[in-house]
């Protein structure tokens, strides 16, 4: 009987400190704010006057990830409901409806990639499975016939793949590793939009490709191959979602308000930096800006680039201003890096705000589609101005970390 | 009771490994040898602590670098495809792009389209007349693979003076399930996994007469250790030139050694190596599409190169702590640092300004050293024998677990830990390799810790 008791007693006790554990001094350096259970772990600094103000940016980071990653699960809990929809009922309209809804999709996903690049819960080398989601560029011929090919890809590949399931598409997305990216967003858009063949218009592959008798072989397969797409889409966003919900128990949202403030925001500024002086600006857009090439990037199916890179940028500025408005207008917000940067360094912060405010002007200023924007000569330009407007960023965001003694 | 106890443990147990924290260990100090690479030290810890750009380049190298990250990062893709910059993957190819094999830019794992590879030769020095001068274990949708890498391992267990054990696992390789008829019966292989990236512009500069002060080929001052420069044909300047890359040191630049590993390993044609990796007696393969005459142009493939040559050092961690000190003295003790010799200054060769006049500490001195029997793949290179293997620079090999989630060591990553890449030391390293077996577990642990603080 004392057995029992003892048991519920232990076994209480790992569900009270593991669900919120961590330190619970506001006045430390690594407060968590929603431990419910002091772990003895509390680093005390009395030269840091901030102290209280760091551990709320950390909290505002923690509110805004899960809020952004609800968003994108449940946009893309939509997009797996209006494919299945079309495969099961492939007819324009509905053919439209699910573009639409990959394309609502993005919307989301493309603000949350500001949480990449500290081996958060999307990209950690364990687990991340950011590879999964967004990785690029398409391996065309791998998935599906081209331009050229007609019976190139696992879907026309009868020998190789008898059946379309699951397990043996995700076998087929691993190559020692690494991802042939036969799998994600960017497969998804290619099975809905076809190669873009011409600059006038996207990819314009005919709904009939999934209707059994109509246009292309395997239409059945092709239907299943999407389904499978969506649903292991849906599955990696529900993973890094549940791992910044404050209703999780021992997940990714309590390491991080546990973390040292100065490494908490080491991280967010090495987001910031690497977002804006290198994924967005250099390896987006002036890469392709750089090739000219027409199909250099991101979105290159549905000519939806201009997007992505836009959403890249209302990412930063999230992150930085502490603001998300959520899919349905809702407005999640609170402390912010900008108000605590402001308190050390006002100038400094009027000037990254500014420079966000500047940036965002110069990407709304490009051409779309983005992909005739690298390529008409009076358009170039203006691509260019984006590209140095972000990495000013990055040299405003650098200049901000050293005020904090965090240099890169 | 005893039960309750026990339960009470567990349970606790199961607290602590459930409610791990993460811990961030970033450097403050002044201390110089915290910067292994001076002013193109970067100061990331984390995963990506590989793929950060020295600082100080111009804007436009700032610019190029990421084109030239793009370029090295993302899949090549078959023909036809609609990225046509990035296709003309194969036929035949190891992988599909440069970062699977230095993953995150760092180090490859010993596993097909990870990092592994097997380069081939015949006797008198020719390449195999089917299968060429490198195996490749894939192919695109339309064409067969040149056939499956086959591996298994023999534990080789030893003892150290102290009565430890240990096991080191001895590799054997077979090329199995060919599909373009025999291979030559005296063919020989040398496996080979990719190397982490860092630092490579600083290497490239060091002046050749600093690393030759170090070459005593001839053991004149009968330490035992000898250090052999080895000079080859380089393709980019079309002259001999001492090599410095690679496992034999048998590139001198890393403009040839970015275009050759395009053609050997992913099947990318530039101006510089413009066959595909095929045989003549693989013609067939000659009919299938491809991405054009040069599969990358010149002006991509350079700023592949420029991002090879300007990915920063990481820093060190804790360098300062009095364990280190004791470790980088037995490391001296043992004469580790007569061949992974600790620190240079960069030359003013090249047009990037920030990799001049610096002082680095790579641990290495870019000669071939015999290595012994054990190591031996018994396939000559350039001016190294089948035993010879350059010494690899240690900076960053503390960080290969954050990076690349593995410690697989030496030329084909059968170490599997730091300790272990150790214990396969040989021939002109035979002697230190002995001194470490007879040193106190305090004292290797005290050695390791220096070697992870790289």
């Amino acid at each position: 009987m004392k057995t029992h008791i003892l048991v519920i007693l232990t076994a209480g006790l790992f569900l009270i400190s593991c669900k919120k554990e961590g330190c619970t001094n506001p006045e430390a350096t690594n407060y968590n704010a929603e431990a419910k259970k002091d772990d003895g772990s509390c680093i005390i600094d009395d030269s840091d006057p901030y102290a209280s103000q760091k551990n709320q940016v950390k909290q505002t980071y923690a509110d805004q990830a899960f809020a952004v990653y609800s968003d994108s699960y449940d946009l893309a809990v939509e997009l797996q409901a209006s494919i299945a929809n079309f495969v099961s009922n492939p007819t324009q309209v509905n053919f439209d409806a699910a573009k639409q809804a990959w394309l609502d999709s993005r919307e989301a996903y493309g603000q949350s990639e500001i949480f990449r690049f500290v081996d958060g819960p999307i990209d950690n080398p364990a687990d991340g499975p950011e590879g999964l989601i967004n990785a690029w560029p398409m391996d065309e011929a791998y998935v599906d016939y081209v331009d050229g090919n007609a019976t190139a890809g696992i879907i026309n590949d009868l020998v190789s793949y008898p059946t379309i399931t699951e397990s043996a598409l995700v076998s087929a997305n691993e190559f020692g590793g690494e991802t042939n990216v036969s799998l994600g967003y960017h497969a998804i858009e290619f099975l809905l939009w076809g190669q873009d063949l011409s600059a006038a218009t996207a990819g314009t592959r005919p709904y009939t490709d999934f209707v059994v008798g109509g246009t292309a072989d395997n239409q059945a397969r092709r239907g299943e191959y999407i389904n499978i797409c969506a649903d292991l889409l849906v599955g990696a966003l529900e993973q890094v979602k549940d791992e910044w919900d404050p209703a999780g128990s021992n997940n990714y949202r309590n390491t991080w308000l546990s973390l040292e403030n100065t490494t908490a925001l080491r991280k967010m500024f090495n987001s910031i930096r690497v977002m804006a002086g290198f994924e967005l600006s250099g390896e987006r857009i002036y890469t392709a800006y750089d090739n000219m090439d027409q199909e250099d990037e991101h979105s290159c199916f549905s000519d939806n680039t201009h997007r992505d890179i836009a959403l890249n940028a209302q990412g930063i500025e999230n992150l930085y201003l502490g603001i998300y408005t959520d899919k349905d207008g809702i407005v999640v917000s609170g402390y912010s890096l900008s108000t605590l940067v402001a308190l050390l360094d006002d100038s400094k912060n009027t000037q990254m705000v500014d420079q966000l405010t500047d940036a965002k002007a110069k990407i709304a200023l490009m051409y779309t589609p983005f992909d005739q924007a690298i390529i008409l000569p009076a358009e170039r330009p203006k691509v260019l101005d984006a590209v140095n407007s972000l990495v000013e960023e990055e040299t405003i965001i650098l200049s901000i970390a050293g005020v904090f003694g965090i240099s890169f | 009771m005893r039960n309750s106890i026990l339960i009470t443990i567990f349970s606790l147990t199961i607290i602590l490994i459930a409610c791990k924290k993460e811990v961030a260990d970033y450097y403050s100090s002044s201390y110089s040898e915290v910067l292994p690479a001076g002013n193109c030290t970067v100061f990331d810890q984390s995963s990506l602590a590989f793929s950060y750009r020295i600082n100080g380049m111009s804007s436009d190298q700032n610019l190029d670098f990421f084109v030239g990250n793009s370029f090295f990062n993302q899949n090549w893709v078959e023909s036809p495809s609609s990225t046509t910059a990035r296709d003309g993957l194969g036929p035949l190819f190891n992988t599909k792009s440069c970062s699977s094999c230095h993953f995150r830019d760092g180090r490859g794992a010993p596993f097909s389209g990870e990092g592994l590879l097997l380069r081939l030769s015949v006797p008198g020095g020719g390449i195999d007349p089917n299968y060429g001068g490198q195996f490749q274990d894939h192919a695109i949708s339309t064409a067969s693979p040149e056939g499956d890498i086959s591996i298994t391992y023999a534990e080789i267990p030893g003892t150290f003076t102290d009565g430890t054990q240990y096991s080191l696992r001895h590799p054997n390789y077979a090329m199995i399930n060919l599909n373009y008829g025999a291979m030559d019966p005296g063919v020989m292989v040398s496996p080979r996994v990719g190397n982490q990236m860092v630092g490579l512009g600083l290497l490239e500069i060091i002046e050749e007469s600093d690393i030759l002060s170090n070459a005593d080929e001839a053991d004149a001052n009968g330490d035992g250790i000898s250090g052999k420069a080895n000079y080859v044909m380089d393709a980019y300047n079309g002259t001999v030139m001492l090599g410095r890359f690679g496992w034999k040191a048998n590139t001198p630049t890393i403009n040839t050694q970015v275009a050759a590993a395009f053609n050997g390993d992913i099947g990318i044609k530039t101006n510089l190596f413009s066959s595909e990796n095929h045989t003549s007696n693989q013609s067939t393969l000659d009919l299938l599409a491809n991405g054009g005459v040069v599969e990358i142009i010149d002006e991509d493939l350079e700023k592949v190169v420029l991002y090879c040559r300007t990915l920063g050092v990481p820093a060190r961690r804790k360098s300062n702590e009095y364990n280190i000190q004791k470790g980088s003295n037995i490391f001296n003790s043992l004469n580790c640092n007569k061949c992974h010799v600790e620190s240079y200054v960069t030359g003013t060769a090249g047009e990037i300004e920030p990799l001049k006049n610096v002082r680095i500490y790579p641990y290495t001195d870019l000669l071939v050293h015999d290595m012994g029997p054990d190591l031996a793949d018994n396939r000559p290179d350039g001016l190294a024998n089948g035993q010879e293997w350059r010494t690899p620079p240690l900076w960053g090999i503390g960080l290969l677990q954050t990076v690349n989630n593995h410690t697989y060591l030496m030329h084909d990553g059968r170490a599997r830990s730091i300790e272990e890449a150790i214990l396969w030391h040989g021939g002109e390293a035979e002697a230190s390799k002995a001194a470490y077996k007879q040193l106190s577990a305090n004292e290797r642990a005290l050695l390791l810790e220096f070697l992870n603080s790289l």
